[in-house]
């Protein structure tokens, strides 16, 4: 890498205690704050056949307090300190965060180390209404949330990134509290975890601050359950479609394709890709479908790799007077001339610049610094947050080229489309005046 | 070395710079002191459209070109547009900042603003409003202001009314930019990894010779007759009928001024009453103790010109409604008897401490801070001062805070919820409440209410 390269290597150091957990810390004493990230290497895709939603519930429950805790106390305590907390669970891993003045760390690392052991499930009934609830919100009520939810089912057919993080309706109705104990025994162990410490601390300083508290506890209370083997996909042997009939305003135009794990080395390529083809004003589908051919009001979209399987997507909103049909031919024409010529030198190096400077904005604060080392070791290695750009920065025009050959071929594509149907007058008409 | 740096450029453009060094990033922002109260009668949401297509074309460059040489830097530009500012903000890596800030600036001073682009972003906005209307937490935000403003202009939304914008010309926009975008109305706030002198030449090269295009004979600078704000001596609701299965409540009254004496009270009352989360009153009594609601809490705005508000929202089963509203009147009636315990007094001096680091530790917190510093007129550093403040703050100064800021006996009230006929609301006279049958209906009132204004 240049020395006037904007890139600094991130000062990453790593070490595994007795019980298999894991602490990796980031250094950076620019302001005395610390994140404070527990991950455990559970999400929707470790969730068991009929209990979707699982592991996206436990996360609400961990906050439910302890024998030594009551109900969201420890959240009180670091907001006391001038913190703040909270969870989030996506396919492969649920993350609780706290970020705090540093002289905070020991107490989080407790509370911590105590919920990993001694959760009590309460408010099992009134949480699970909770949840029901975001379900509503963001996916049932929400014509994006609903169509990308149909179009990972009808992509995956068989691995469990085609079900929701949020679970399906009916597996969250019957879902129990012993089922959340379960899965909390098998998943919630030390060597199914790690911890990254970002911010205003060193790695000596917090393993001694680690090691209290989370170092005496003993991994795996049932070390016979492993977690499931991996799913490969079956062989994709056509085009598919999904098609969401819903009362809403816009329809909504979408195209997936199966793309491989983010441990690929394609990955560096299929994020270049992504961002010529569909990031931004000035990728090549806004350009082509919204600014030239005025087909469609919006158009964007994403390369999304998981540790096993990735998902390459974007979406398009037509014009009122552009139908569906029409919008996907001049869709066709944009993708297949990705697969007939090399980008254009121009392109290759905007993406690649604007991976640069996400990268750069990415470090400005201990939480996200936290979150994109934590990423690189959950889906690959925390060494990965040091190779990750100059991979970006090694991808050629013939790279994009078979890349786009490879994966977005017409057969391996899943169309999704949300066709709003006339729902309740809410004042749109212009004569209201 | 000094690591900010505040000033007037010759053209009257003021500026707050300051210096952080961790990363090789630069933010630039300015902030227009003029916004959507500005707009011209009958044409509301003239900013709005002039925010959205600020940076669609400069001279020599159309739309597409702009978000060609945007990109390639890795640049990324956002804005902004409230009732009384407009702000547009530029973050780069330092390396690309020459270029991005000569672009930036000429986005600012000479924007194409060309038709094409007016009529694309009007019916964005318009399908955003078409939608904005199936979501009651929306709705519910119109309605707020309605029965908070009745009356006076800060009733009406940023965006303007479907109507109105339709009446949005390209030479509207163009002529809102001609008037309010000039250096004397302009804020600019910078953070760089650069020394803060290249920094400072690099800004004043962009901007101290920003002139503005004046309409023939106009005066330089904004004058803003501002109204009073309508009184609020008892109780008002208005309800919106909506398919939804709970109720959707805010409730509230004006507040204050930024620069008022009682401020860090009021923010620290707020804090303990509903703005601080786990720890607020509102949690632990309606959430946690009666389990009235899952989303309960208060926000505290403070004005520049005019008060601001201070706002209770939450969203409750629709039978629990009355409680979760008697409840959260009866805290605050609560408070200004008793005052705030001890040990929430702490808790909340505590919190304004601890957070101080969190919240200047990025580039983009540390632009906001100063922008909010010279709009306000505020202290260098105020950050500190403030939380110094807040430190020696007694209960009583708590206690009189929320004498002045609760008003239990007078307050807006808007509800969206389930309901076919107006719903009885303890401590309301059933005319003080108006009823609107469906959305359609309250949008339908709302433009016509403007109309009269």
């Amino acid at each position: 890498m240049k020395t006037d390269s904007p890139v600094r290597r991130l000062p990453i150091r790593y070490q595994r205690l007795h019980n298999g957990l894991e602490v990796l810390v980031v250094q950076d004493h620019s302001s005395p704050v610390v994140s404070v990230q527990v991950w455990y290497r559970v999400g929707s895709r470790y969730d068991p056949p009929g209990l979707t939603g699982i592991s996206h519930f436990l996360e609400h429950l961990m906050f439910k307090g302890t024998q030594k805790y009551k109900p969201e106390e420890c959240s009180l305590i670091i907001q006391r300190m001038g913190g703040m907390n909270n969870a989030f669970t996506f396919e492969d891993a649920t993350v609780y965060v706290s970020e705090i003045p540093a002289f905070g760390v020991d107490t989080v690392l407790e509370m911590e180390a105590d919920r990993l052991r001694n959760l009590m499930i309460r408010d099992f009934e009134q949480e699970k209404k909770v949840v029901m609830e975001e379900r509503r919100r963001s996916v049932d009520n929400d014509p994006f949330g609903l169509l990308y939810e149909h179009l990972r089912a009808v992509t995956f057919l068989i691995h469990p990134y085609k079900h929701p993080i949020i679970g399906w309706m009916a597996d969250l109705e019957r879902m129990k509290a012993e089922d959340v104990r379960q899965h909390y025994a098998r998943y919630y162990r030390p060597d199914n975890t790690f911890i990254v410490l970002a911010g205003d601390i060193d790695l000596r300083e917090a393993i001694k601050k680690v090691n209290p508290y989370f170092g005496k506890l003993k991994s795996g209370r049932q070390p016979d359950k492993k977690p499931p083997r991996a799913l490969e996909e079956p062989p994709v042997y056509g085009p598919r479609e999904v098609v969401v009939e819903k009362p809403g305003v816009t329809p909504i135009l979408a195209y997936a394709y199966p793309i491989p794990a983010f441990k690929s080395k394609e990955v560096g390529t299929l994020e270049v890709l992504s961002r010529i083809l569909s990031s931004g004003e000035s990728s090549r589908l806004y350009r082509s479908l919204v600014y030239e051919k005025q087909m469609a009001t919006e158009a964007s979209g994403d390369a999304k790799m998981y540790q096993e399987a990735g998902l390459f997507y974007f979406f398009l909103f037509p014009r009122p007077e552009v139908a569906i049909s029409d919008l996907k031919k001049a869709l066709s024409e944009d993708i297949s001339r990705l697969q007939k010529y090399p980008v254009e030198p121009w392109e290759l190096e905007k993406a690649k610049n604007q991976v640069i400077a996400e990268w750069v904005f990415g470090q400005d604060g201990c939480l996200y610094q936290g979150f994109f080392v934590g990423m690189c070791h959950l889906m690959d290695h925390y060494r990965r947050a040091h190779t990750l750009v100059e991979e970006v920065q090694k991808v050629t025009a013939e790279d994009v080229l078979r890349v786009a050959q490879t994966y977005l071929s017409e057969s391996r594509r899943t169309t999704g489309i949300f066709q709003p149907k006339p729902g309740e007058k809410t004042g749109e008409v212009q004569e209201a005046e | 070395m000094k690591d900010r740096e505040y000033g007037v450029f010759s053209n009257g453009l003021h500026y707050a710079l300051a210096h952080k060094g961790n990363l090789p990033i630069s933010v630039v922002g300015m902030t227009l002191q003029a916004g959507s109260y500005e707009d011209p009668p009958g044409k509301e949401g003239t900013s709005n459209v002039l925010m959205q297509v600020i940076d669609k074309g400069v001279e020599g460059l159309g739309a597409y070109e702009v978000a060609r040489a945007l990109d390639g830097l890795g640049a990324r530009l956002s804005t902004a547009t409230s009732p009384f500012s407009l702000s547009i903000t530029l973050q780069v890596i330092t390396p690309r900042l020459s270029p991005a800030l000569d672009l930036f600036s000429r986005l600012l001073r000479q924007p194409a603003l060309a038709d094409e682009e007016v009529e694309r972003a009007k019916q964005m906005i318009q399908a955003e409003m078409v939608q904005a209307r199936q979501e009651p937490s929306e709705v519910l935000q119109d309605v707020y202001r309605e029965v908070l403003y009745a009356g006076h202009p800060l009733h009406r939304p940023v965006e303007g009314y479907f109507s109105t914008l339709s009446r949005v010309s390209g030479e509207d926009v163009r002529s809102f930019h001609h008037t309010y975008f000039l250096p004397e109305n302009g804020i600019l706030v910078g953070v760089s990894n650069l020394p803060l002198s290249e920094f400072h030449a690099q800004l004043e090269s962009a901007f101290g010779g920003w002139k503005g295009e004046r309409l023939p004979g106009q005066a330089s600078g904004i004058v803003r007759e501002l109204p009073p704000l309508p009184g609020l001596s008892s109780p008002r609701a208005i309800v919106v009928n909506m398919d939804v299965n709970q109720a959707f409540v805010l409730m509230g009254n004006y507040s204050l001024r930024r620069k008022d004496d009682w401020y860090s009270p009021a923010r620290v009352l707020n804090y303990i009453y509903g703005g601080g989360g786990f720890a607020s009153r509102l949690f632990q009594s309606i959430r946690n103790e009666k389990g009235y609601a899952y989303a309960v809490w208060s926000v505290l705005n403070p004005g520049r010109d005019l008060p601001g508000s201070f706002s209770v929202g939450l969203e409750t089963k629709t039978e629990q409604f009355p409680d979760a509203l008697h409840l959260l009147l009866q805290i605050q009636k609560e408070i200004q008897q008793r005052g705030v315990k001890p040990r929430e007094l702490k808790d909340a001096i505590s919190y304004y401490r601890g957070s101080l680091a969190r919240r200047m530790q990025t580039y983009g917190q540390l632009a906001s801070l100063l922008s909010e510093k010279v709009f306000y007129d505020l202290p260098d550093a105020f950050w500190k001062k403030e939380i110094e403040e807040i430190q020696q703050l007694r209960g009583k100064d708590v206690k009189s805070a929320a004498e002045r800021l609760f008003s239990p006996s007078a307050y807006a009230l808007a509800l969206v919820i389930k309901a076919e006929e107006p719903p009885e609301i303890s401590g309301l006279q059933s005319d003080s409440i108006r009823f609107f049958s469906s959305v359609y209906d309250f949008y339908e009132f709302l433009q016509g209410a403007d109309a009269k204004l």
